[in-house]
């Protein structure tokens, strides 16, 4: 791991980027699913003006 | 120090992909293409840096590791934001005069403005334009073409005469203006129990028939009250058409045969705050309270919960959790909850209500929210419910709603009716439970008209219920709701 991050850094911060985004959007599905997140509840914010 | 600068512009780049997410969201709007150029400066400037500058090994597993997770939420926070150029987390500006003229250019560019903000959107066209709405849009853009000038009504309806054709009552353009101004006899004649019968001696229907159009509903009484407030402001009534010869003459009835006539020039409407003072004695003290508030009823054995929109925030659920904790010192044995008037915000209230009810789950509407090119897809039919078992409540509910009950106040009936938690009293409101709603919201550039554009569709959470509304138990007009509701209880 450590010699495929000095022979090719830019690779691999590329892949760890990439890795880590993907990862991010793991756990928020994983909390909107468990309903640790609010976001997991399906809601209407519309409203009239009137 | 060459090195540093150009590291410090690398880093600044980068950081301004990302920023320029919350900038448009909260301060200014501005184009997609300004984020997809930040986006490829941010990129260039990293691959110019470490291709020219030695750099250590963590800056160059660094500098890539943020670009690329600085390209994925700039993109997604441009493309697949439908809140991107939306007022919705920051003060939108007033709409110019109703009055004003604008070119014909500047009409039409705010037209196309109008339909990009939709295309990116509204679910019902992620996959195109439909061909209705196409075929209504050329022979608006066509007429405006035609026209040198057009009032910044003439391009309210304009607009609104393509949006109808949608059927969705949640994707709609209005104006915003602060200095409206209102027929100032409007409360008195309602409080005395007067009928409008027509403006300028047309009725009412028929000014309903001719000019439904102009609203955009899903059922027709959602239009009937759109259009009665449209009547008694300026503006509204420049909207319809309804100024003769710069006279606006309504006609009212008390009794059957007994009628009056008030004519009206433009000079003789009052501002909001006149009309307050006018019409003090004639205004409910509803207006000077809170949006939520409870009575209980000891004699009745009843707590009745007055919710004047879904605001779903502190004050609502400890109003909530203090009227459920002093039904539960006295012994009450009923709950209704007056909807009627209720244009909806955040369906979040009825979740909260629910959690004083003892059931352990409860059906809840499912839906798709357009992201961009993205549809994301809710299919849980079912919620557990979170209940607050020290206050949970098994006595009697009632909601009342009526015509005016809308959206996530619709979805609050919706949700006692279709899990036979209670009885719902009053009129349909007004909207389908299976629709759309979740509006983005959007100033247009030119003529500064608000246009509304829903961003979810829904299905019904009673998936076996055929009902195109959320059809009421014990359906009576509006103003007897509270009256059938005592006759019910029967004491």
């Amino acid at each position: 791991m450590k010699n495929s991050a000095k022979k090719h850094p830019i690779a691999y911060g590329l892949t760890l980027g990439y890795g880590g985004s993907l990862l991010f959007i793991l756990l928020e599905f994983l909390l909107v699913k468990t309903e640790i997140s609010e976001c997991g509840v399906w809601v209407d914010s519309g409203s009239s003006p009137d | 120090m060459e090195q540093k600068i150009v590291l410090c512009l690398v880093i600044l780049l980068t950081l301004a992909a990302v920023g320029l997410v919350p900038l448009n969201l909260l301060v200014v709007s501005f184009p997609e293409w300004v984020v997809l150029v930040t986006v490829l400066a941010a990129a260039l400037s990293n691959v110019v840096y470490l291709m020219t500058f030695e750099t250590h090994l963590a800056a160059k597993i660094l500098l890539p590791l943020c670009l690329v997770v600085s390209i994925g939420m700039s993109v997604l926070g441009s493309l697949c934001n439908p809140y991107w150029n939306s007022v919705n987390f920051r003060p939108s500006e007033a709409t110019s005069a109703y009055d004003r003229t604008l070119s014909s250019e500047e009409a039409r560019e705010d037209l196309a403005y109008a339909m990009r903000c939709i295309k990116k959107c509204h679910p019902l066209f992620l996959d195109g334009t439909p061909d209705n709405v196409q075929k209504y849009y050329q022979a608006s853009v066509t007429r405006l073409e035609r026209n040198r000038s057009i009032t910044v009504n003439d391009l309210r309806r304009e607009i609104q005469s393509v949006l109808s054709v949608m059927g969705d009552a949640h994707t709609s353009v209005r104006g915003k203006w602060d200095d409206e101004v209102y027929v100032p006899s409007v409360a008195r004649r309602k409080q005395e129990g007067w009928r409008l019968m027509g403006i300028n001696r047309r009725t009412v229907d028929a000014i309903f028939e001719q000019n439904k159009k102009l609203y955009s509903y899903e059922v027709e009484s959602w239009a009937q009250h759109q259009m009665t407030n449209d009547f008694f402001c300026l503006s509204g009534v420049d909207y319809l058409g309804l100024i003769d010869q710069g006279l606006v003459i309504y006609t009212w009835e008390k009794e059957k045969g007994k009628q009056e006539n008030e004519s009206y020039t433009a000079e003789d409407f009052v501002t909001l705050e006149a009309y307050k003072e006018i019409n003090e004695e004639y205004l409910t003290a509803q207006e000077e309270t809170s949006f939520v508030s409870y009575v209980i009823d000891e004699e009745k054995s009843l707590a009745l919960l007055t919710l004047r929109e879904c605001r779903w925030n502190q004050e609502y659920t400890d109003c909530l959790h203090q009227m459920f904790a002093e039904v539960k010192a006295q012994g009450i044995r009923r709950v209704a909850v007056d909807l009627r008037g209720n244009g909806g915000g955040n369906s979040l209230v009825a979740n909260e209500f629910l959690r004083y009810l003892p059931v352990k789950s409860y059906k809840e509407v499912t839906g798709c929210w357009r992201l961009g090119w993205l549809m994301l897809t809710d299919n849980q039919e079912t919620s557990e419910n979170k209940p607050y078992d020290d206050l949970t409540f098994g006595g009697d509910v009632y909601v009342l709603t009526d015509a005016s009950s809308f959206s996530s106040a619709m979805i609050f009936a919706e949700y006692i009716k279709d899990n036979r938690l209670g009885t719902l009293i009053g009129e349909a409101p007004g909207n389908t439970p299976s629709g759309y709603g979740d509006i983005a919201i959007f100033q247009l550039p030119h003529s500064g008209l608000l246009l509304h554009v829903s961003t979810k569709q829904f299905f019904r959470a009673d998936k076996e219920c055929a009902d195109v509304l959320v059809e009421p138990d014990i359906p009576c007009e509006s103003a007897q709701a509270l009256d059938v509701l005592y006759g019910q209880i029967g004491e």
